[in-house]
């Protein structure tokens, strides 16, 4: 592959198929498409909610009908039809006695995700709580962690065995009128992860959930609570993929993350849903609010690697309320063929000696667009706050476009801030070295990526680390050696 | 608040092109901070006063703004020329039928912003000017003082500059306020260059801080030609620079410069809109504030390198100094690109003076005043130091140095 040029690699970019493209057949309970208040009771009934859960589920849809759906994002798309679309589909059979009476298709489509709960529960110290279909199927590793104290459940079970917990903090860090989405999610939510950390514990392994869009038509509307209480510790893995479909998926998470003084949360995520063929059909709509709360001295870090999604928008982002809080934000977008990524971060300093880092790395290959937008905010009362931004774009392809919109906004004196932003492609020069010394043209830029992507790489979990090289390698296929 | 209520006391010109904008401000409100480019910015204290048409007759002593190297001088009163008070041989006409045919002159670039402000001068200007500069031997000098008399005189000024093949030229404005009164300067710059042409501009906006300032500067490029613009703002209440440049040929280059310093409750907002389409251009912005008292510092400066704009190298970099707790700074350095042969990156810093630098220059006997004074001075020095010539740096440091504390320039 001595001449192995740029083009060929667009043209291999562009033929890839998605990998992960399969349908579980198993039988699902779904209820009418649409979407009012019977519904919002249907489903709330459906899991048996208390009934502030239903108050906040209907105050929200009263806040949603009365929002528009936003289009400042430099994204393009039709848009949902939210009266087409089912609000809740869970497998049939929802309890399972032991290991052995799971679905073995359901064990297959696992164990083709490469994530087999046996292999997990064996070789590997990962928990994993796996959602299909809004409806957690499985936990393992349950006990072990209840014997430190952690909580770690699907929300449906946090909300009828730990409801206190769930009220106190549920809609704290995203309100429940933060964003059309936001809204949309607090209403419609299915279920989700809920994690809680007890004062001082370590989470002696990583925390680990796999999203999977599976029922044709269904929106995902997950809810994630992360609660770490003070000096706690923990790091949490999100992945998912989602089988190949052709009429476009909605995916509307909400995340919240609540560090309080002196904990830590480290939030990895790989996200690879079905980004759509090469003509742009199909694909899943990615429009998530992820947000964290940091108390005094804690922490929030959040590593992304986004290669999946025909229209992705998606900022996690810090509010550095306590003072010396630290917030971090690690990412790799890989868009090909007509994906569209508006993703980026905020970090709000408003306490004093607050320290933020944002690293983003931006890939567009094929006609994608691939945009960073991120928000960094100084308060009046941020004395001593810093932040360093870097925010690099790679273009691949003369089709694609790479754009940077960070919006920097400083009222205190004593703030130090930087941001840095590049756009360019791959150097000749850089590839001429490379193949100077012997290494042909695709391997030549495989190294460069992996090299370009080292900085938000090496802050993944080692389990995940693997897996998103893996991905970056699929994205890429044909380049990355 | 609606545009109709802003205007109810101006009469329009009836040009074509007046006529035209009238329309199109019909039923048109101000933008608000919802609007993506006036974010930051809060036209209350502008719209809520009432601003007239007044002929222009001054009593003002201009000859401290002069720049005495300069052999053409124009004098602009409330966006009247003054033929009484200029003198030149260039070839200037003025009138509003003297713009009619050039405006909006080679397609504008629309970056959709600034339109409202720019309507409002196109239909409410009672005069205009035409500049054609073809001096291909050597820089032809041009120097404007636009004077606003103010009690309420909004200054509409609708300037066409033309440089046509391998013209150079060089336009000094400086924008200057009689008293201490309410006043809105409302202007309009409409630039051409030529092939080969080279056109530098440069703004001194340093009126009373009871003006308001709101400025477009709409270049369009053709190949090989260079156009550069500096803003030095140091005046009114509210500024709101507009430079949107479009280069049309290969191998263009555009700079764009300013320099903001703010006090008390002035507001300063720079909007730098790059259209990169053509191939093998170029493009350099440079902006450094220092905010003081409660004042609030605004850059947005946007590059779009549209597709098939090959072999681009953009550049923008924005720096800031807050010397005051109450002060604040908004920076936005956007990049859209869609095209891969490209060199775009951008930065943008914000701080407060160097501790160790600060004590460095004490520790060697330096008073803590002067060596403020000296750090402030040297930040930005930067983008004076882009000025063209010796004289004219001096030149901008002496003319600033009466609103800012500054060093002289050595």
């Amino acid at each position: 592959m001595a001449d192995y040029t740029e083009n060929e690699l667009a043209k291999d970019l562009e033929n890839k198929e998605y990998e992960y493209g399969f349908t579980t057949n198993i039988e699902s309970e779904k209820i009418p498409n649409g979407l009012n208040e019977d519904i919002i009771r249907l489903i709330s009934s459906k899991k048996n909610e208390p009934d502030w859960l239903l108050e906040f589920r209907l105050k929200s849809f009263k806040m949603w009908e009365q929002m528009e759906e936003p289009d400042w994002a430099h994204v393009k798309y039709q848009k949902p039809d939210f009266q087409g679309i089912s609000y809740y589909a869970a497998p049939k059979k929802q309890k399972y006695e032991s290991w052995d009476d799971v679905d073995p298709e359901m064990k297959e489509t696992m164990s083709k995700l490469g994530i087999s709960l046996e292999e997990q529960k064996r070789l590997t110290g990962v928990a994993v709580d796996f959602v299909m279909d809004s409806v957690s199927v499985a936990t393992s590793f349950k006990e072990k962690l209840s014997e430190l104290g952690i909580i770690f459940c699907s929300f449906s079970e946090a909300v009828q065995e730990h409801p206190d917990l769930v009220k106190k903090y549920l809609g704290t860090v995203v309100p429940q009128s933060d964003n059309f989405y936001a809204a949309l999610n607090s209403a419609v939510f299915s279920d989700g992860s809920f994690c809680y950390i007890p004062k001082g514990v370590k989470c002696p392994m990583e925390l680990s959930t796999y999203f999977r869009i599976n029922e044709a038509g269904t929106g995902q509307f997950e809810r994630t609570l992360l609660i770490a209480d003070e000096n706690a510790y923990v790091s949490y893995l999100e992945g998912c993929t989602a089988p190949q479909r052709d009429e476009n998926q909605l995916h509307a998470a909400v995340v919240e993350l609540i560090s309080l003084d002196g904990a830590e949360i480290k939030y990895s995520t790989v996200q690879n849903w079905f980004p759509g063929d090469k003509e742009g059909k199909g694909g899943v709509f990615n429009f998530v609010t992820k947000r964290g709360i940091c108390h005094k001295r804690a922490k929030i870090s959040w590593t992304q690697v986004e290669t999946g999604s025909a229209v992705t928008w998606k900022y996690p982002s810090c509010i550095l309320k306590g003072d010396d809080s630290v917030g971090e934000f690690y990412s790799v977008a890989v868009t090909n063929n007509h994906q569209m990524a508006d993703t980026g971060t905020k970090m709000i300093h408003l306490g004093k000696n607050t320290k933020s880092t944002i690293i983003s790395k931006g890939i567009s290959a094929g006609k994608s667009q691939n945009s960073y937008r991120g928000l960094v905010k100084i308060d009046r009362k941020a004395d001593n706050a810093r932040n360093f931004t870097q925010c690099d774009s790679l273009l691949m392809t003369d089709r694609c476009g790479a754009h940077t919109f960070p919006y920097i906004e400083c009222e205190n004196p004593t703030a130090q801030l930087e941001h840095e932003a590049t756009t360019s492609k791959i150097g000749e020069d850089q590839i001429f070295y490379c193949l100077q010394r012997g290494i042909d043209e695709e391997k030549a830029i495989g190294l460069i990526v992996n090299g370009y992507c080292k900085d938000v790489l090496n802050k993944l979990p080692m389990e995940f680390a693997v897996e998103a090289q893996k991905l970056l390698t699929i994205s890429l296929e044909g380049s990355v050696g | 608040m609606s545009v109709a209520e802003f205007v109810k006391n101006l009469k329009p010109n009836n040009s074509e092109f007046g006529l035209k904008s009238k329309a199109l401000l019909e039923g048109k409100d101000f933008p608000t901070t919802k609007d993506e480019y006036w974010k930051y910015t809060r036209l209350r204290k502008l719209t809520k006063n009432e601003f007239y048409q007044k002929d222009g007759s001054i009593s003002t002593d201009l000859n401290s703004i002069w720049k005495e190297d300069i052999p053409n001088r124009l004098v602009v009163v409330n966006g009247i020329y003054s033929p009484e008070l200029s003198k030149h041989n260039l070839n200037i006409t003025s009138g509003i039928e003297s713009i009619a045919k050039e405006i909006p002159g080679k397609d504008e670039i629309n970056s959709g912003d600034d339109q409202i402000f720019s309507l409002i001068g196109k239909a409410f200007a009672q005069d205009g000017l035409k500049i054609d500069l073809n001096n291909t031997k050597e820089w032809d000098e041009l120097q404007i003082i636009f004077v606003n008399t103010q009690n309420g005189a909004i200054a509409n000024s609708l300037i066409r500059i033309k440089a046509s093949k391998n013209a150079n030229a060089r336009i000094l404005c400086n924008y200057v306020s009689e008293g201490a009164g309410v006043g809105f300067t409302n202007s309009y710059f409409n630039l051409e260059t030529e092939a080969n042409a080279n056109l530098e501009l440069i703004n001194l906006q340093a009126e009373n801080p009871n003006c308001f300032h709101v400025q477009s500067v709409n270049g369009v490029q053709a190949r090989d030609s260079k156009i550069s613009v500096w803003n030095f703002s140091s005046g009114a209440d509210l500024i709101r620079n507009n430079v949107n440049i479009r280069q049309d040929g290969k191998g263009c280059d555009t700079h764009v410069n300013g320099l903001y310093y703010g006090e008390e409750k002035q507001h300063v907002d720079n909007h730098v809109f790059i259209d990169h389409a053509s191939e093998d251009c170029e493009s350099n912005e440079l902006f450094k504030g220092v905010m003081n008292g409660q004042a609030t510092g605004v850059f947005n400066g946007r590059v779009i390198v549209r597709k098939d704009s090959q072999r681009i190298n953009a550049f923008q970099q924005n720096s800031n100094i807050l010397l005051s707790d109450k002060a604040t700074i908004n920076s936005k350095p956007e990049l859209e690109i869609y095209a891969d042969d490209v060199k775009c990156s951008h930065g943008s810093v914000t701080g407060q003076l160097d501790e160790n630098a600060l004590f460095y220059l004490k520790a060697r006997g330096i008073s803590e005043d002067r060596a403020r004074k000296m750090l402030v001075s040297s930040f930005l020095e930067e983008v004076v130091e882009t000025l063209a010539t010796e004289e004219l740096k001096n030149y901008v440091v002496r003319q600033m140095a009466q609103k800012i504390d500054l060093l002289d320039h050595e």
